[in-house]
C-alpha cells in the first residue's frame, strides 16, 4: 500500500470514526430521552382515565340515583308494573328516562331478571338478564364495561346497577345504567393524535399492539362478557403512544447525520489529498530520480532548497550520487590502466607472435646468404609467403588496434538510414533470417554514423556468429527511448550467454568464439558509451541475446 | 292524514263549481308530530296512528274517534325456505312493539294471505342460488316506516335468526334494491290486507317471492278522528275512507 493511500486511509479513520460514534451515540440518547418521555405522557394518560372513569361512573351512579327517586315517585310506572297497566308507558319509560338522564344505556329487570323497560334497545322486553346486573354489583367499585345488545348493533358501555323496591310486597327492580364507550368516549380521552386509545376485550387484550413502533400502558377494567354464561373478566383501555414521530426523528437525523459524514469525509478526503500530495510528490520525484541513478548515467542532480527532512533526503541523495560518481571515475580509470595493461600485453604478445615469423625467415634468409647465397633467391621465395603472411597479420592487428580510439563526430545521423546502409552490406548471414523492424518518422540521433555503422557491425556480427551457422532469427528494430532519444535493437535467437560468460562479455580480448578477438563488444561498449549512449543486454542461455543501444536525440 | 315524512306539507284543495253550494275541501298531508295541531285547528277529519294524537283526540268533546279497517299487514319476508326464520318465538308479544294500533296477523276470511299462495299466477319458484352463508345477517326494514323499525327491533330482540343477528335500517330507495336483489337474511315488509287482483299485486313483491319463507307479522289500522257535525262517511271494502254526498 503507498504512503498516500495510508495517509488517506488513516485520515479518514481519524475523521470519520468519532463523527460515526457521535452520531450514533447521539441517535441512542436521544431515542432513549424521547421514549422515557413519551413513557411519563403514557403513564400520565392512564392515571387520567383511571380518574375520568371514576368520575364517570359517580355521575352515573348519582344519575341512577336520581331515576330511583323518579320510578319510586311514578304512579303509573307503579300501576304499569305492579298492576300490568298501560303496558306501553312501561315500555316507553326506560327509552325516555335514559334520554333525560343523559345515559347511553338503560335496562330495568324485575326482581326474575326479566327485562321490563330498555332504553337503549326499547323491544329487547320481556327478555331475561339476571346475570348482569349481579355482575355488576360484584364489580369492582361497582363499574365494569358491558356489550349491551342494540337492535342494529352491539355496542359497549360502562355500567353501575342500582335498585329499588316498589309494592307491598317490596318487589325489588334493578337499573342497569350507563355511557357509551364508542369512538367520541374515546377521542375525548386523547389529547393529541400521537396518544391513542383503545378498548382491548378479551380474549385479545394483549393484541394490537407492537412495542417497537409504540409506548403502550394500560387501565385494567372488569368487563361482563355477553351471552348464556356471562361472566367478569378483565378487559383493558390501552393507551399507546406512537413511535412514528420518533422513528421520523431518527430517519432525519439519520439522514442529516449521513450528509455530515458524507459532506466531512469528503473534505477529510480532499484535505487527506492535498496533504498527501504535499508530502508524497517530492518522495516520489526523489524515488525517479534514484531510479535513473546508474553507474553509466551518475548526472543525476538532487537539488533541493528545502530544509526539512525531504531535503536532507535530497542532500544525502546528492552527496551519495556525487561518491558514486567519484567511485565510477576512480574505476574507469582502474578499468583503463587494467585494459591498457592487458592491451600493451597483448600488443607484445600478438607483435612478438607476427614478428617470431619474419625473424625466423630472415634467420633463414641470413643463413642462406651466408651459406649458399645462391639458393638466397630460392629460400626467399620459398619464405616469402611467410613473410607476407606476417605482415598482413601485422596490419590487420595493427587495424584492429586502431580501431579501439576512433574520434567520433556528434552530428545528425539518420539511424534508420545507417541501419539500412549496414544491413545492405552483410553478404553472409548463412541460415540466419535478417528481419527488420525500424520506427516510421524517427528522429535523428546526435552520433557519428561511422561509428554507428562499427557498432552495427560488431552486433549483427555476433549475432550472426551466435547463431553458429543454425538456422535463426536475426532482428534489427529502432524505436524512441523514453527520453527521447534513439533506441537501436539488435536481438538474436542463438546460443545467449550464461551469467559469467555476460559478466565478462565487455572485456576486452574475452572471446567464446574460435578465432575471435575478443574486441568486438568491448569496442562496441565504448563506442556508445563515448556516444553518450547506454547499452543493455539482455540475455537467456538456449534462447538469444538482446543489444539494446540508446542514443541521445538530437536535442540532448 | 298524517304520515311518518315530516318532509310533506302537501296540501290538495279541492274547489266545488259555482252555485253548487258545495264546500271547499282541503286534503293535507303532515308529520305526526303535528297531528295534534291540527285537531287544535279544528281540521274535519284526521287520519292517523298516533297514538298520542288518538289520546288526545279522546279528551277533545267536539271529536270522535273512529278505528278505521285492518288493511295493512306486516310480515317478514326471508329469501329461500331452507332454514326457520323464526322457529318457536312467542310472535303474540309483537303487538306491543309497534306504537300503532295493531294486532296479531290474521286472515278472515277464506283461505291463506293472498301472498302466501301465488301458483296461481304463475310466478315461478326461483332456486335458492344465494344460500344463508351468502346473505347478510339482519333484517332489514325502511326508515321511513316506524312500525317496521319497531318489529325488526322486536324479532332481533326475541332472537330471530339465531342471537348476533342485527336490525338494519336502510332509506326507502335503497330497501327496495335490497329487497329485489334479496341479499338479506330477511326483511320487514308492510302489504296491503286485501287486493282486488292478487296477480297484479304480486308484482309489488320481490321476484323471489314464490321461493321465499313468509311469516305474517302484525295487522295494522289506521284511525279517524272525525269532527262531529260533518257528512256522513263511508268505509270502502279495502279500508278507504268516503266522504258521501249530502
Amino acid at each position: 500500500m503507498t504512503f498516500r493511500a495510508r495517509l488517506l486511509l488513516g485520515f479518514g479513520a481519524v475523521v470519520l470514526v468519532p463523527l460515526t460514534v457521535f452520531g450514533l451515540r447521539i441517535r441512542a440518547v436521544m431515542a432513549d430521552r424521547l421514549t422515557a418521555e413519551y413513557q411519563q405522557r403514557v403513564s400520565a394518560l392512564v392515571r387520567v382515565i383511571r380518574a375520568d372513569l371514576d368520575q364517570r361512573s359517580g355521575g352515573i351512579a348519582l344519575r341512577l340515583a336520581a331515576l330511583r327517586d323518579a320510578i319510586a315517585q311514578d304512579n303509573r310506572f307503579r300501576s304499569a308494573v305492579l298492576q300490568g297497566g298501560e303496558r306501553t308507558y312501561l315500555l316507553d319509560y326506560a327509552g325516555d328516562a335514559m334520554r333525560l338522564a343523559g345515559l347511553s344505556l338503560l335496562q330495568i329487570q324485575d326482581e326474575t331478571g326479566r327485562i321490563v323497560s330498555s332504553g337503549h334497545f326499547r323491544n329487547e322486553y320481556d327478555q331475561s338478564d339476571p346475570a348482569l346486573p349481579r355482575l355488576l354489583a360484584a364489580a369492582p367499585a361497582g363499574t365494569a364495561l358491558v356489550e349491551a345488545r342494540g337492535a342494529e348493533a352491539p355496542f359497549l358501555a360502562l355500567a353501575r346497577v342500582d335498585s329499588l323496591r316498589l309494592g307491598p310486597g317490596g318487589r325489588r327492580f334493578t337499573l342497569v345504567g350507563g355511557i357509551a364507550v364508542d369512538s367520541t368516549f374515546l377521542a375525548r380521552l386523547t389529547p393529541d393524535s400521537e396518544l391513542s386509545v383503545a378498548v382491548r376485550l378479551p380474549p385479545d387484550t394483549a393484541s394490537g399492539t407492537d412495542p417497537a413502533t409504540q409506548v403502550v400502558n394500560a387501565v385494567a377494567v372488569p368487563f361482563v362478557t355477553a351471552g348464556d354464561s356471562a361472566r367478569l373478566v378483565p378487559a383493558r383501555i390501552v393507551v399507546s403512544h406512537s413511535l412514528a414521530s420518533l422513528v421520523a426523528l431518527r430517519r432525519g437525523v439519520a439522514v442529516s447525520f449521513f450528509v455530515a459524514v458524507l459532506v466531512t469525509g469528503l473534505i477529510a478526503l480532499l484535505l487527506a489529498s492535498w496533504l498527501s500530495t504535499r508530502i508524497s510528490r517530492p518522495l516520489t520525484a526523489l524515488a525517479a530520480k534514484t531510479a535513473d541513478v546508474d553507474m553509466d548515467r551518475l548526472d543525476v542532480a538532487f537539488d533541493s532548497d528545502r530544509s526539512d527532512e525531504i531535503g536532507a533526503l535530497s542532500h544525502l541523495l546528492a552527496a551519495m550520487t556525487e561518491r558514486l560518481r567519484a567511485g565510477a571515475a576512480r574505476l574507469r580509470e582502474a578499468e583503463r590502466r587494467l585494459a591498457m595493461g592487458d592491451l600493451a600485453r597483448q600488443v607484445n604478445h600478438d607483435i612478438k607472435n607476427g614478428l617470431i615469423p619474419i625473424r625466423n625467415v630472415f634467420r633463414h634468409l641470413g643463413q642462406a646468404a651466408g651459406e649458399s647465397p645462391d639458393r638466397l633467391a630460392a629460400a626467399f621465395r620459398d619464405r616469402q609467403a611467410t613473410v607476407e603472411s606476417s605482415i598482413s597479420y601485422l596490419e590487420n592487428l595493427a587495424s584492429n588496434y586502431a580501431r579501439l580510439y576512433p574520434q567520433p563526430a556528434r552530428e545528425s545521423c539518420d539511424v534508420n538510414a545507417v541501419v539500412r546502409e549496414t544491413i545492405s552490406r552483410v553478404s553472409n548471414t548463412g541460415q540466419a533470417e535478417l528481419r527488420l523492424e525500424l520506427a516510421d518518422g524517427l528522429a535523428p540521433a546526435r552520433t557519428d554514423a561511422l561509428v554507428l555503422r562499427r557498432i552495427l557491425d560488431n552486433l549483427i556480427g555476433n549475432a550472426v556468429d551466435s547463431l553458429a551457422a543454425r538456422a535463426g532469427r536475426i532482428t534489427v528494430s529502432t524505436g524512441v527511448n523514453r527520453e527521447g532519444g534513439v533506441r537501436i535493437t539488435v536481438a538474436d535467437t542463438g546460443t545467449g550467454m550464461t551469467k559469467e560468460e555476460l559478466n565478462r562479455a565487455f572485456d576486452d580480448f574475452y572471446t567464446t568464439k574460435p578465432g575471435g578477438t575478443g574486441l568486438g563488444l568491448s569496442i562496441v561498449r565504448r563506442l556508445v558509451l563515448d556516444a553518450n549512449g547506454a547499452l543493455r543486454v539482455e540475455t537467456e542461455p538456449g534462447t538469444g541475446s538482446t543489444f539494446i543501444v540508446e542514443l541521445p536525440g538530437e536535442g540532448a | 292524514m298524517t304520515s311518518g315524512d315530516p318532509a310533506s306539507p302537501d296540501v290538495l284543495v279541492m274547489q266545488p263549481m259555482a252555485r253548487t253550494g258545495q264546500p271547499v275541501v282541503k286534503v293535507a298531508a303532515m308529520p305526526a308530530s303535528a297531528a295534534r295541531d291540527a285537531l287544535d285547528g279544528e281540521a274535519g277529519v284526521l287520519m292517523t296512528d298516533d297514538p298520542a294524537a288518538l289520546e288526545y283526540a279522546r279528551t277533545l268533546s267536539g271529536y270522535v274517534d273512529v278505528p278505521l279497517e285492518w288493511n295493512r299487514t306486516y310480515v317478514l319476508l326471508a329469501p329461500g325456505r331452507d332454514k326457520p326464520v323464526l322457529g318457536d318465538l312467542r310472535l303474540e308479544s309483537l303487538r306491543e312493539a309497534v306504537h300503532g294500533d295493531a294486532r296479531p296477523a290474521e286472515w278472515s276470511g277464506p283461505g291463506r294471505f293472498w301472498f302466501t299462495d301465488l301458483q296461481a299466477c304463475g310466478i315461478p319458484a326461483e332456486r335458492d342460488t344465494l344460500g344463508t352463508a351468502g346473505r347478510r345477517r339482519r333484517i332489514v326494514y325502511n326508515q321511513s316506516d316506524r312500525s317496521t323499525a319497531d318489529l325488526a327491533a322486536r324479532l332481533v330482540g326475541l332472537g330471530a335468526l339465531d342471537r348476533g343477528a342485527v336490525a338494519g335500517g336502510v332509506p326507502a330507495t335503497a330497501f327496495e334494491s335490497s329487497l329485489r336483489a334479496g341479499s338479506d337474511a330477511a326483511y320487514v315488509v308492510q302489504v296491503r290486507r286485501r287486493v282486488y287482483d292478487v296477480c297484479r299485486a304480486a308484482l309489488e313483491l320481490p321476484p323471489w317471492i314464490s321461493g321465499a319463507t313468509i311469516e305474517p307479522l302484525l295487522d295494522i289500522r289506521s284511525h279517524a278522528v272525525v269532527r262531529r257535525g260533518l257528512p256522513r262517511m263511508t268505509l270502502d271494502w279495502d279500508g278507504t275512507l268516503r266522504l258521501a254526498p249530502p
